[in-house]
């Protein structure tokens, strides 16, 4: 009995104490404070220069730097209805997310706050969902400047690229992971950016599935001219693991040596796309090889 | 027919249906047909052998297990290994060791399934005996505890992990390099030629211990090399193939409809007819849905569970003994 007695405090005392590390800092923040549920929308909202107001973000928000000292209220896809009480936020932005979290947050939150629901699934969307966030936010003049500068960038790559037609743009396969291979299917954001530059994305062919998984034999039928490694953690010896695979060889790209590694900017559908976008039209038609990390 | 006639005739009808299920693996792949491209080829084969090696591992492990444990329910994972190789697997993963090289991956599962097999084995340890009973529930424990920790690994871990994690558990044959195949391929061949040398020992196990023992079977002894055998295969396959399911449980006892409980012939057919169910499989994940891929695991089940009611319907009698 005395035993039993002793666990049930102790498991008592380890919840206490594990709830107090959870608690999160109460920033004291003037004028709107603002709660962003998606890395994307926390570095949006950095761009337009509410770094400030923001008291609490997604797990993942790590761009820029100033965004990882921000209480956390739960993980992208999966918002924590407490944490973000907790923060007395003013303003919810939230990426689509599954509807029966979304359903739950508009309930739990109405009455207490605004909810804004925001797509930013293509480049067109980031610009809309921006110029939303600038006019909830009060910042229409910096957010307008924001997407004309964007805005300009799409319309010298559509000048420069927009016209060719299917067979002289450069075969591009991107590599999102290599076990299983995963590359980015039609209709997803990288695939909207390699055509913007001038690419031809493969992975297209795999309908149905914005991360389609392909098999080997399926890409080196494909013959890319550019091989695009996206993975954070993968260390310098991607090109040699991704040439050395079996018949792999006879892909035109490991030939040249045309295998690039694209930064982490690549992987958030986030304000950094449209520097990015510019970035990979030079990678995908320089005929040199270059690698690109980091920022 | 006289019987002879008749197992030369089943021995012929197993190596054609073999060979044409090899020849469609190489012929059809995600590109369509083709037969005179040496590059495509080579991947194919690649596919084809690993299937070969997996479907024959698996189910030559199930129907030992099967006759040691003295249990129909029994296939390769039922001692604990998936999640084991699981959490060894998913280790890898989420600490983002994938990159140091290609062997990680594999060489992780390995471990995991080996450290499982070996901390069952000494759970279910009684003096100088393994019970067959306590080596079962010791392994049905240890893959609740390692899936159970595995299933916190995957809940940590990001979204593509998870979904990466979950691919693995269903299991896929390609190949990129030829080295870990040639491995598993070696481990393989060394098991299903151990478990065929002793299937006699095996039959009469199946009648029971004190049974086996009277008929001058050491029986802890074979016991532990039964126990052995079929964990390290299992192993190898899992760690370069992923948990592909079914295919130990299924075949072992279709093999056993069609001819008979008789170790004997039951041990190298199921080496056999797994072989060319995998093949099979594979190549329907490989086009079905191209040019995305299926895991096989999918395949198996979808393919093997109508057959298997089609002969457990048409062969109602008792055919476990």
């Amino acid at each position: 009995m005395k035993i039993w007695l002793t666990i049930i405090l102790i498991i008592a005392a380890v919840l206490v104490i594990l709830s107090w590390r959870g608690m999160p800092e109460r920033s004291q923040v003037e004028g709107l404070r603002i709660v962003s549920l998606s890395p994307a929308i926390t570095e949006i909202l950095f761009e337009l220069g509410l770094g400030e107001q923001i008291v609490g973000v997604s797990k993942r928000s790590d761009y820029p730097p100033a965004a990882r000292k921000i209480p956390r209220v739960g993980e992208y896809g999966d918002p924590n209805i407490e944490l973000i009480l907790r923060a007395k936020p003013d303003l919810v932005i939230s990426q689509r997310i599954s509807p029966d979290k979304i359903i739950l947050m508009q309930n739990e939150l109405a009455g207490v706050c605004k909810f804004l629901l925001l797509k930013v699934d293509t480049l067109a969307e980031i610009i809309e969902s921006t110029k939303k966030i600038a006019q909830a936010t009060g910042t229409s003049e910096r957010g307008q400047e924001l997407t004309d500068r964007w805005q300009k960038k799409i319309e010298q790559l559509e000048a420069q690229y927009a016209h060719l037609p299917d067979e002289d743009r450069v075969k591009v396969y991107v590599e999102i992971g290599a076990n299983p291979l995963r590359t980015c299917g039609p209709g997803n954001y990288l695939s909207q950016m390699i055509h913007l530059a001038g690419g031809k994305n493969l992975g297209d062919a795999a309908t149905g599935s914005l991360w389609p998984i392909v098999s080997s034999e399926t890409v080196v039928v494909w013959n890319p001219q550019v091989i695009l490694v996206l993975e954070m953690k993968r260390s310098g010896g991607f090109k040699e693991q991704i040439s050395s695979r079996l018949s792999w060889d006879n892909i035109e790209a490991v030939k040249s040596g045309r295998i690039v590694q694209l930064s982490d900017a690549y992987q958030r559908q986030g304000p950094r796309l449209f520097e990015a976008a510019e970035k990979l039209a030079q990678i995908i038609h320089s005929q040199a090889t270059q690698e690109q990390k980091g920022e | 027919m006289s019987e002879k006639a008749g197992r030369t005739f089943r021995i012929g009808v197993l190596a054609a249906s073999l060979g044409l299920v090899v020849f469609l693996g190489l012929a059809i792949g995600p590109s369509g047909w083709c037969l005179n491209n040496w590059t495509i080829l080579k991947l194919r084969l690649g596919s084809v052998l690993l299937a070969a090696v997996a479907g024959a591992g698996l189910s030559v492990a199930g129907a030992v297990l099967q006759g040691v444990l003295r249990n129909p329910l029994a296939d390769p994972y039922v001692l604990g290994m998936s999640g084991g190789a699981g959490l060894g697997y998913g280790v890898v993963v989420i600490t983002g060791a994938v990159w140091l090289g290609s062997w990680v991956l594999p060489a992780g599962a390995f471990a995991g399934a080996l450290a499982t097999m070996v901390l069952v084995y000494l759970l279910a340890k009684t003096g100088n005996t393994i019970p067959v009973t306590t080596l079962l529930l010791a392994g049905v424990i240890m893959g609740a505890m390692t899936g159970a920790m595995l299933m916190f690994i995957v809940s940590v871990g990001s979204y593509e992990q998870m979904h990466d994690l979950v691919w693995w558990m269903l299991g896929n044959v390609q190949v990129t390099d030829w080295k870990l195949p040639v491995l598993v391929g070696a481990a393989t061949a060394v098991g299903v030629v151990l478990a065929w040398v002793f299937s006699r020992e095996l039959n009469v196990m199946v009648l029971g211990e004190e049974e086996a023992s009277f008929l001058g079977v050491r029986v802890e002894l074979a016991k532990k090399l039964f126990f052995v055998v079929a964990s390290l295969m299992t192993g190898a396959v899992v760690s370069v193939c992923g948990l592909i399911g079914f295919v130990g449980l299924i075949v072992p006892h279709a093999v056993r409809l069609a001819i008979g409980p008789d170790n004997r012939k039951l041990i190298p057919a199921s080496a056999v007819v797994g072989a060319g169910f995998l093949i099979l499989a594979n190549t329907f994940a490989q086009v079905i849905i191209a040019p995305r891929v299926l895991p096989i695991g999918v395949v198996t089940a979808f393919l093997g569970g109508p057959f298997f009611i089609y002969l457990l319907r048409r062969r109602r009698k008792g055919v476990w003994t």
